[in-house]
């Protein structure tokens, strides 16, 4: 299974990726938004990760972008964000993520199974 | 005996006397009067007749004479009946004449009689002549009082318009001798006074119409102005009414003259105008505190055009008074789309409601600012726009500030939480041995690390509600809830805790319906008491949780066998920031922020929250939801 890591924080994108490889998928960071969609493009992700602040482009656009990509589209969105207000959830639930975890709210293997879960039903 | 009848009687009178005059003649010469008698007789303007008991015409005086031959008798009889000599005179009165006869009594009357075509009003007196005790004969002189009538009735009219016109004014009559004895006062007197003039006439002017202690005041002030015996104007006193009320009198005077012409004291009016200085006063008082508030005030007429701004109007919008007052708000206005206008008078002018909004406005020097603004439209009696009030708030500042606050908490909550999601999830990773097996030691100490962390998560958590609560921003998206499933989510979470201090959990589920609520809300509420419970709750304690129906209403109770709050400090137990005394000293990482959140978040939702608790013996929680807010219950499906 292919996992995007879309995440400024390095620490944070570091410890999900490892968590990934544990579990014996494929993961790339992707630290920067600009970048987000020609990689996503190039490495054909059967998931997204996506944290909302991100430094030079919006995380909104950037899950619109994805959404609206005739390749890309299908591939389902978890947003990982530390932005908890209710609009930013309507917001990014309306744009198309398929989820939406608070980072302090949720233990990271909370966020492995519902990778897991996300892509298996994808399938 | 001589019988003289046909007597002509001429102007001068005298001629050869008959027995029967010759008795009044004697009379006359009796008392040496006689000349004198009949130069009264010729003389006077009274009418004078003397008739016999026979009322046979004896004698008449010229005046009398006159008048008859203006009624059209050429000559006046003398020894003929009344009847006959006087025939105009009406049937009635010699009636009257034959009982006075007869009586011996006079009578006094007025009478109506005519003399040539005018008709005239008489004072007649009609005396019988004595002699010796026997009546010899009638004597009636008619005084004609027609003027004095006329005068009289011109007078009595004048009296009554007077009176009239002094009763309907409101101001007050008075008149006052010089040294200050009240002569009159009309009758406005009770209206503003308290007493009827009668009352007050013969009263001192400086009496008990004045407070005591004003008494040598009033009477200084009174006797300088009399003293100048000039007119006076708006002399302003305080007077005591019947009541014991002060009464304010504004008095006008001017001396008042007697027949020859000699001041004999004053007359003038007062009129009460307590009201108007308590009036006066207060509209001081407003204008000083419509002019010196901080907020922009301006009234303005129907059409919007403005009648009065006060000093912080040019404050807010840099125009100077001169530059504002006539013109209209649109002077620094015009920002917004025309609809907003529209609908602003539509409400104002039209719905006749106050309108209360947000706008964008533009001062003098080009500057835009943000106002609330407030337009009360003010009626008269009848329901008509007479004025327009608008109070215009600057809040570009508040606003900002709000702005800010805002951006400060959002951001304040990404920045503080990454790094704990850091710490949280690099622990978490730890622990289950990503990175190899740690010793026991090891783990212990990792541990401690990510509990704490998970302590500041929580904390970073209230406080971030807690903000948004004080900044009203808790948003509440409502949904059909199962409050049991929440709170078996919530009890599985505690599961950990539970289980090592070996607490009893009793759950009672009525069948209750899904409830409009948020649910991340109510999670929220679950975890606070629950996890209460368990944390204040000893070893081997008892927790029971209760979710059912009851008067319409949704209640949960959640029980517990635990450390209670002190009775001295249950009022303080939902206060932000507030921990008790022995819940201090059972969990010292508490933040206070628990049940202030929960109240907020529960009152949000028009539920209510309240508690019964006893030091030592445990504490039981009761939220209440009101039942609109239910869904229809749903059919459970029985797998």
């Amino acid at each position: 299974m292919k996992i995007l890591i879309i995440e400024d924080e390095e620490a944070l994108a570091r410890v999900i990726k490892e968590k990934f490889d544990k579990e014996g998928y494929d993961s790339v960071i992707v630290e920067e938004g600009e970048e987000a969609l020609p990689k996503a493009k190039q490495f054909k992700p059967d998931v997204i990760l996506l944290d909302l602040l991100l430094p030079k482009r919006n995380g909104f656009e950037i899950l619109q972008d994805l959404k609206m990509d005739a390749e890309l589209k299908t591939a389902p969105v978890i947003v990982l964000s530390n932005l908890g207000e209710d609009e930013n959830i309507k917001r990014a639930i309306l744009l198309g993520a398929a989820d939406y975890f608070v980072k302090t709210q949720h233990p990271i293997s909370e966020v492995v199974e519902k990778v897991r879960y996300v892509a298996e039903r994808g399938r | 005996m001589n019988k003289r009848s046909d007597q002509k009687l001429g102007k001068k009178g005298g001629g050869k006397i008959s027995r029967r005059r010759f008795s009044v003649e004697r009379m006359t010469e009796k008392s040496g009067l006689g000349d004198l008698y009949r130069k009264v007789f010729a003389s006077v303007s009274d009418i004078v007749v003397v008739f016999d008991t026979d009322l046979k015409l004896l004698t008449m005086n010229p005046a009398g004479v006159k008048v008859v031959r203006s009624l059209g008798v050429k000559h006046v009889s003398v020894g003929k009946r009344l009847s006959e000599a006087l025939p105009f005179v009406p049937k009635a009165t010699e009636a009257e004449y034959r009982k006075l006869i007869k009586t011996g009594k006079s009578s006094v009357g007025e009478v109506i009689y005519r003399a040539g075509n005018v008709a005239r009003i008489g004072y007649t007196k009609r005396i019988p002549i004595k002699d010796k005790g026997c009546v010899i004969g009638i004597l009636t002189v008619i005084q004609n009082i027609t003027e004095l009538k006329k005068g009289e009735l011109a007078l009595q009219k004048n009296v009554r318009r007077f009176n009239a016109i002094t009763s309907l004014a409101r101001e007050m009559i008075w008149e006052s001798d010089l040294p200050g004895t009240i002569t009159y006062v009309s009758s406005a007197s009770k209206k503003i006074m308290g007493y009827y003039p009668k009352e007050i006439i013969g009263e001192k002017l400086y009496s008990r119409l004045f407070f005591p202690d004003n008494h040598e005041e009033t009477k200084k002030l009174i006797e300088g102005v009399f003293s100048k015996r000039k007119e006076f104007h708006l002399l302003k006193l305080s007077a005591k009414n019947k009541n014991g009320k002060p009464a304010v009198l504004e008095v006008n005077g001017t001396p008042f003259f007697d027949e020859e012409g000699k001041i004999s004291g004053y007359i003038g009016t007062a009129v009460d105008v307590t009201e108007r200085e308590t009036y006066e006063e207060n509209l001081k008082k407003f204008e000083l505190a419509v002019e010196n508030a901080s907020d922009h005030i301006i009234i303005t007429d129907p059409k919007g055009v403005i009648l009065f701004a006060n000093k912080a109007v040019s404050s807010t919008t840099g125009y100077s008074p001169k530059e504002i007052i006539g013109h209209r708000s649109s002077l620094w206005g015009k920002q917004m789309p025309p609809e907003f206008y529209e609908n602003m008078w539509r409400k104002i002018r039209d719905e006749k409601e106050v309108y209360v909004g947000e706008l964008t406005n533009k001062r003098k020097n080009g500057e835009l600012y943000i106002a609330e603004i407030r337009i009360s439209p003010v009626l008269d009696e009848n329901g008509k726009i007479r004025f327009y009030v608008g109070i215009e708030r600057d809040i570009t500042e508040a606003k900002a500030i709000d702005r800010a606050k805002t951006e400060f908490v959002s951001l304040a909550s990404h920045q503080l939480r990454t790094p704990l999601s850091i710490i949280d999830w690099y622990t978490e990773s730890l622990l289950s041995g990503d990175k190899g097996v740690l010793t026991e030691a090891q783990k212990d100490y990792i541990d401690e690390i990510h509990k704490s962390n998970r302590r500041m998560v929580d904390l970073v958590e209230s406080l971030l509600n807690a903000t948004r609560i004080d900044m009203g921003r808790l948003v509440i998206s409502p949904k059909p809830v199962s409050l049991p499933k929440i709170a078996d989510i919530v009890l599985s979470e505690l599961a950990p805790q539970i289980k090592e201090k070996e607490i009893s959990v009793s759950k009672i589920y009525d069948d209750i319906p899904e409830i409009r609520l948020d649910p991340d809300l109510t999670r929220v509420i679950f975890q606070n008491l629950l996890s209460n419970a368990v944390k204040y709750t000893p070893k081997n304690g008892k927790i029971s949780l209760k979710i059912c129906r009851e008067n319409g209403n949704i209640v949960i109770y959640v029980a517990d066998t635990g450390i209670g709050i002190p009775e001295k400090q249950q009022s303080k137990i939902f206060d932000k920031l507030f921990r008790a005394d022995n819940a201090r000293i059972a969990n010292p990482e508490g933040n206070g922020l628990g049940l202030y959140i929960t109240k907020a978040i529960i009152e949000a939702a028009k539920g209510t929250i309240g508690f019964e608790s006893k030091e030592g013996k445990g504490t039981t929680f009761v939220v209440t939801f009101p039942v609109s807010r239910a869904k229809k219950p749903q059919v459970k499906k029985i797998a």
